[in-house]
């Protein structure tokens, strides 16, 4: 209250019809600090959308256990193999913001028919060899609880 | 503070509190949380303007605590209060450097100062740096909502038909 | 009025902020994935310790576990398998759960006027849809399962609990349903026995929530895009309910450039062709939406939306081949979004 009193005398004591060159300064830099903040936010607005990955990691779970994420900030397009047991495998290609199946060893081909996916939305299984593969993001599932399918 | 003060503090709380809860009501902006015109600045401001420091800060705890008894749950609460704590600090500051001329610059560095404040809260409680990739947003929105709200209120000290009670200015 | 109000107003505000903040608990989650009945079955529980959080979770698939084992028409050593083999022959008597599921199936099937018949295991082993041996099958194969009306060959005995057969040709397959009975008794489970009051079950894309979320809202639901994979097509809202939808995008095979997808209409024996891509049934039971959204995919728009309409708590949204929507007339509180 005493902080109150003292700020309230300080102004007090300058009469609001009595403006100084002070204030004119001051209108002026306060005017540039509020563009100067619009331009920094407008132009990380700007880079925020521009840098957008719609999933920023796949995640492989094998028997329900995680056993790689990958970054898919990659730009060029690679292929990894996971096996499993009897022979089973699934080739992975991971390009830049997706991720899907171009080979597997299982009989139905679903994974593969699945395609690629860039988004936390589906996740690409293949339950023959019992491989799951998920997009995760920064904001998982787009602020989604769930999704029905 | 005599009873014609009282009175008059007592009229803008209820003003700032009838347009706040009638804000809050109304559905949202923008999907982004703490995006909103913050209608009930326009009391306050009007209040540091035309009246004195600890009056504005009266009338403006007084519709934070009210409104969070009102409407409010637990948490919401906390974000108006830092939230309307920052942007009282920042206006009482930014309303002494220009001498009380340009309300809209009092008001935009007080809407940006209330939405910065609401994220150092958000960022406290989640602990998610996920929060501050609002910054930007909740900045661009404060000029745009305080812009509003300063043109509101300097309409109001303009169109005024009376004076004030206690002769300041 | 004077400074002492003032500073008590502050104290007054500093205390109620300390006791709001009291109040506020920390909640956490853990989400596990894992697979059963030849799905992904992912949990995500809220609570306040990460560690019985787990623990609960790990429970609960060991009850996904169990009721596998009853109802799984894939396990060869299920209850429902060992019923399938020998309930030609002779009474059966079963567990209750599996009587209780076989009785529901039946139910359904009347409540459905034939569209979900549970006695065409054989037709859908034919088919081998999902598995490796996906084929079309000759007319001949097909004729010879048609027109069975099984479900007036099972006979059940309230009183021994049996179950028996009266044609060789009838082997039940739950799968219409038993994804949706096990979602009820997981839900339960958690609820009862783990005190569980926040929570999303999802078992192969039927969604359940348990309870609110810690804020106290709803729970966003999105609806898979039938035609576009990946995509959303729609978000509601839900409480405390489950979300049940069956499409022809799940499981399909492609011969000589058709598509065939994996729910059968048993009066045909071909896969259903309704105009309905996707239906989507929101209700308080699982093994009731299950049922339902299968049969309102086999029926069609006009006469699904009747079945739902008799029936009180269950709504429904049906997607057709041009991608417009029809829904049940409670449909709306659930606050439909269409996403584009």
């Amino acid at each position: 209250m005493v902080l109150l009193d003292h700020i309230e005398s300080m102004l007090m004591n300058e009469k609001i019809e009595n403006i100084t060159q002070q204030n004119n300064k001051s209108v002026f830099l306060i005017g540039i600090l509020i563009g100067i903040l619009f331009l920094m936010s407008a132009a990380t607005i700007w880079y925020q959308y521009k840098t957008v990955q719609r999933g920023m990691y796949a995640q492989i779970y094998q028997n329900g256990k995680l056993i790689q994420t990958l970054s898919l900030t990659e730009r060029e397009p690679y292929t990894i193999m996971i096996e499993g047991e009897n022979g089973a495998y699934n080739l992975l290609e991971i390009r830049e913001g997706e991720v899907g199946i171009v080979d597997a060893s299982c009989p139905d081909k679903l994974c593969e028919n699945m395609g690629f996916i860039s988004q936390p939305l589906l996740p690409i299984t293949c339950l023959p060899n019992h491989l799951i593969i998920q997009i995760v993001g920064e904001e998982a599932y787009m602020g989604l609880d769930g999704i029905a399918y | 503070m005599n009873i014609r003060k009282i009175t008059i503090l007592g009229l803008y709380t209820s003003i700032a509190l009838i347009v706040f809860t009638i804000e809050a009501s109304l559905p949202g902006l923008a999907p982004i949380p703490g995006i909103k015109l913050g209608l009930a600045n326009i009391v306050t401001l009007y209040v540091i303007s035309n009246h004195t420091i600890k009056d504005a800060f009266f009338v403006l705890i007084m519709r934070i605590v009210l409104a969070a008894l009102l409407v409010g749950q637990g948490v919401s609460f906390l974000y108006s209060l830092i939230g309307g704590i920052f942007c009282f600090i920042v206006m009482v500051f930014v309303h002494k450097l220009v001498g009380g001329r340009y309300l809209y610059l009092t008001s935009i560095m007080g809407a940006i100062a209330h939405n910065i404040g609401q994220i150092g809260v958000a960022f406290f409680i989640i602990k998610l740096s996920g929060v501050l990739m609002y910054t930007p947003y909740l900045i661009i929105s404060g000029i745009v909502t305080g812009l509003f709200t300063g043109l509101v209120c300097w309409f109001i000290n303009r169109h005024q038909p009376y004076d004030r009670y206690s002769g300041i200015k | 009025m004077g400074k002492r109000k003032i500073i008590m107003a502050v104290i007054f505000s500093v205390l109620f902020f300390v006791g709001c903040t009291g109040r506020q608990r920390q909640t956490t989650y853990v989400t596990e994935t894992a697979e059963y009945f030849g799905t992904v079955i992912t949990i995500t529980l809220y609570g306040e310790d990460e560690e019985s959080l787990k623990k609960s979770i790990e429970h609960a698939f060991d009850e996904c576990e169990r009721l596998e084992s009853i109802c799984s028409a894939k396990l060869p050593d299920s209850e429902l398998c060992r019923l399938n083999q020998t309930a030609a022959e002779s009474a059966v008597e079963v567990s209750k759960e599996l009587f209780f599921l076989i009785k529901e199936g039946l139910y359904y099937h009347r409540l459905s006027g034939g569209s979900l018949d549970i006695s065409i295991g054989k037709m859908i082993d034919l088919w081998g849809i999902g598995t490796e041996h996906a084929r079309v099958p000759k007319d001949t194969e097909r004729e010879a399962l048609i027109g069975l009306d099984g479900c007036k060959n099972i006979i059940l005995d309230e009183e021994e609990q049996t179950i028996q057969y009266t044609d060789k040709l009838v082997q039940i397959d739950l799968g219409g349903i038993a994804k949706g009975y096990a979602a009820d008794k997981v839900k339960e489970y958690l609820i009862e026995q783990e005190h569980i009051g926040s929570g999303i079950l999802n078992f192969g894309g039927n969604v359940m929530a348990i309870g609110e979320k810690t804020d106290g809202t709803a729970w966003k639901i999105g609806l898979t895009d039938p035609q576009e994979k990946g995509e959303l097509y729609g978000v509601l809202m839900i409480k405390d309910q489950c979300v049940v939808t069956s499409g022809d995008y799940e499981r399909y095979f492609i011969e000589d450039g058709k598509r065939y997808h994996h729910i059968l209409d048993p009066a045909a024996g071909y896969p259903a062709e309704s105009g309905i891509i996707s239906a989507t049934v929101i209700g308080d039971r699982a093994i009731l939406c299950d049922a339902l959204s299968t049969t309102c995919f086999i029926v069609g728009i006009e006469k699904a939306i009747e079945i739902i309409e008799t029936l009180d708590g269950v709504e429904c949204i049906l997607v057709d081949k041009d991608m417009q929507y029809h829904c049940s007339s409670g449909f709306s509180q659930y606050g439909f979004t269409r996403s584009y």
